[in-house]
């Protein structure tokens, strides 16, 4: 990795805000002086902006049966992970579609440097491949039963577990409550995509009600380690 | 008693150190628990003042870069302390406790807070801010830059604040006042949720909640898409508004204006409701039950939440009892 990479590796992560205080000032202070970095952040901030402008679409029943069948197909069980520094954006249809056009005009470069990555961490929001006949790109998001989740989920409980007694009683009956309060939401939208499986608001709603469930998890683990 | 009180006369010591700080220096705080006040002045200076016992003592270092304050307990378990530290108002201030409550006042520069059990005050601060509890209240005022407030367990109000603005919390209600940003993300699972402020051209709203209500004041003038989604709610009006798309009434967008800006209003289970900028916003949760105390304990009831000064007319009562799907 070359020390300009190392700087431009940075750049999602500054544009979402979530580079410690150092880092980031170091970061700012850069683009004050390299002409590449400031306009690769740009083009960044124009795909956002553009894939956030773009008119929200409700994807129809039809198309969700047919996302259904493809995710039980062998293709769909191989998804492309929307994570790491991305995960705080939650797109719809024309905006992911928006937003791979625009991707596809910013340099060669910086699309293999800010495409999004495999991580360890599990899947928020995943990109099914596009279909060979049509090209379409098409949202889906957590199956019921996704292993992935409940594996993360799983692992975050064991090394809060693990942690327990660094955290003092009252924090981590706080904690508890308010996972529970989580499962709770998480249980009613299952329970409403269950009656309604088709029903693209309730399934977006459930993937993101999970995620504030691993966020929750992590911020527990987080401060347990910071006690350390 | 009085051999009690002269033990405790020992045993009481007191920190008071001024340091001077070169322009650009921040000030770092680590807390066990205690309070911590800080406050400005016009000198490039640092006031440390700490009250504690004779086992405790205050450890100040002065860096490059940094002011480093922690209060330290030198033999048991660590114990509380409070400090007064009064900073240029220039300075930027990050604070870290376990069980620290936590209050700024005036303070000009980055803010960063973070404590376990410990409620936070902010007036002021610009740049980024970043403000978290897990069993605390947040209130931030009058801060301009990036916003970052998230507590789990507890209540959050910002007002008066200008710039980007993330907003979460698990188990409390989130109260957005007087908000010029565009670009908001707000979302609590167990709370109301409302908002007052501009919604900018071309700017991103997003508010979220599972169980509570979803309330928006907007202008008259605004540009603006609407996308309304409630499972187990319903949606309100207190001014006439034209669907999109009629026949849907929990899940539906629409269009005000040139439609310029996105906002996203959901609840699972709770109402969405718009109003006017000049009409009161409803109770939080908080809010509510401290008004039920009052009047079971024959107290008048506390004045409603305040509505902004507006020089817009109040808008005329509306027939409808429902606008919105009209």
């Amino acid at each position: 990795m070359t020390m300009h990479e190392e700087w431009t590796d940075k750049l999602s992560e500054y544009l979402d805000g979530e580079l410690p205080d150092a880092e980031r000032r170091q970061v700012t202070a850069h683009l004050e002086t390299c002409e590449d970095c400031s306009r690769i952040l740009e083009e960044l901030r124009e795909v956002v902006a553009a894939a956030n402008a773009a008119p929200p679409v409700e994807p129809s029943r039809d198309l969700w049966a047919g996302i259904a069948e493809r995710i039980a197909s062998p293709e769909g069980a191989r998804p492309v992970v929307l994570s790491g520094p991305w995960r705080r954006f939650s797109f719809s249809l024309p905006q992911l579609a928006a937003a791979s056009v625009l991707l596809a005009m910013v340099s060669g470069w910086a699309a293999i440097r800010f495409m999004p990555r495999e991580v360890s961490r599990p899947p928020d929001v995943a990109v099914a491949p596009p279909p060979a006949q049509t090209g379409e790109v098409v949202l889906t998001a957590f199956s019921s039963n996704d292993a992935g989740y409940d594996a993360a989920v799983a692992d975050l409980e064991r090394t809060l577990l693990e942690q327990r007694a660094r955290l003092d009683p009252e924090t981590i009956k706080v904690v508890e409550d308010n996972l529970a309060i989580i499962d709770r939401a998480v249980s009613d939208a299952r329970q409403a995509l269950d009656e309604d499986p088709g029903n693209g608001y309730l399934s977006d709603y459930l993937s993101e009600t999970r995620r504030r469930k691993l966020d929750l998890l992590r911020r527990a683990t987080s401060l347990a380690e910071d006690l350390n | 008693m009085l051999a009690y009180a002269l033990i405790l006369m020992i045993a009481a010591a007191q920190t008071d150190q001024t340091v001077e700080v070169r322009r650009g220096t921040r000030l770092e705080v680590h807390q066990f628990a205690g309070d911590v006040v800080v406050k400005v002045w016009n000198r490039d200076a640092v006031r440390v003042e700490a009250e504690h016992t004779d086992r405790q003592s205050v450890d100040i270092r002065p860096g490059d870069q940094s002011l480093v304050v922690r209060g330290r307990t030198q033999s048991g378990p660590s114990r509380s302390m409070d400090f007064t530290i009064t900073v240029p108002a220039w300075m930027a201030v990050t604070i870290e406790g376990t069980a620290a409550d936590v209050s700024l006042e005036g303070v000009g520069g980055d803010v960063t807070v973070e404590t376990n059990r410990g409620d936070i005050r902010v007036r002021g601060g610009s740049g980024f801010i970043s403000l978290k509890s897990v069993q605390g209240s947040i209130r931030l005022e009058q801060a301009k830059g990036r916003v970052d407030v998230q507590t789990v367990n507890d209540s959050i109000q910002i007002a008066d604040v200008s710039g980007d603005v993330t907003a979460g919390t698990t188990n409390g209600s989130i109260v957005l006042e007087r908000i010029d940003t565009s670009n908001l993300d707000a979302y609590t699972v167990n709370g109301t949720i409302s908002f007052d402020g501009a919604i900018k051209d071309k700017g991103s709203y997003r508010v979220t909640t599972h169980n509570g209500e979803v309330s928006m004041a907007l202008p008259e003038k605004v540009n603006a898409t609407l996308r309304v989604r409630t499972y187990g709610g319903s949606f309100r009006s207190s001014f006439p508004v034209k669907l999109d798309d009629p026949d849907r009434r929990n899940r539906f967008t629409l269009t005000l204006g040139d439609g310029s800006a996105r906002v996203e209003l959901e609840s699972f289970n709770g109402g969405i409701a718009l109003r006017r900028p000049n009409e009161p916003r409803p109770l939080t949760g908080r809010e509510r039950r401290d008004r039920d105390r009052q009047r079971q304990n024959g107290q008048p009831p506390p004045p409603a939440p305040p509505a902004p000064p507006s020089a817009a007319p109040a808008p005329a009562p509306n027939p409808n009892p429902n606008p919105g799907l009209q």
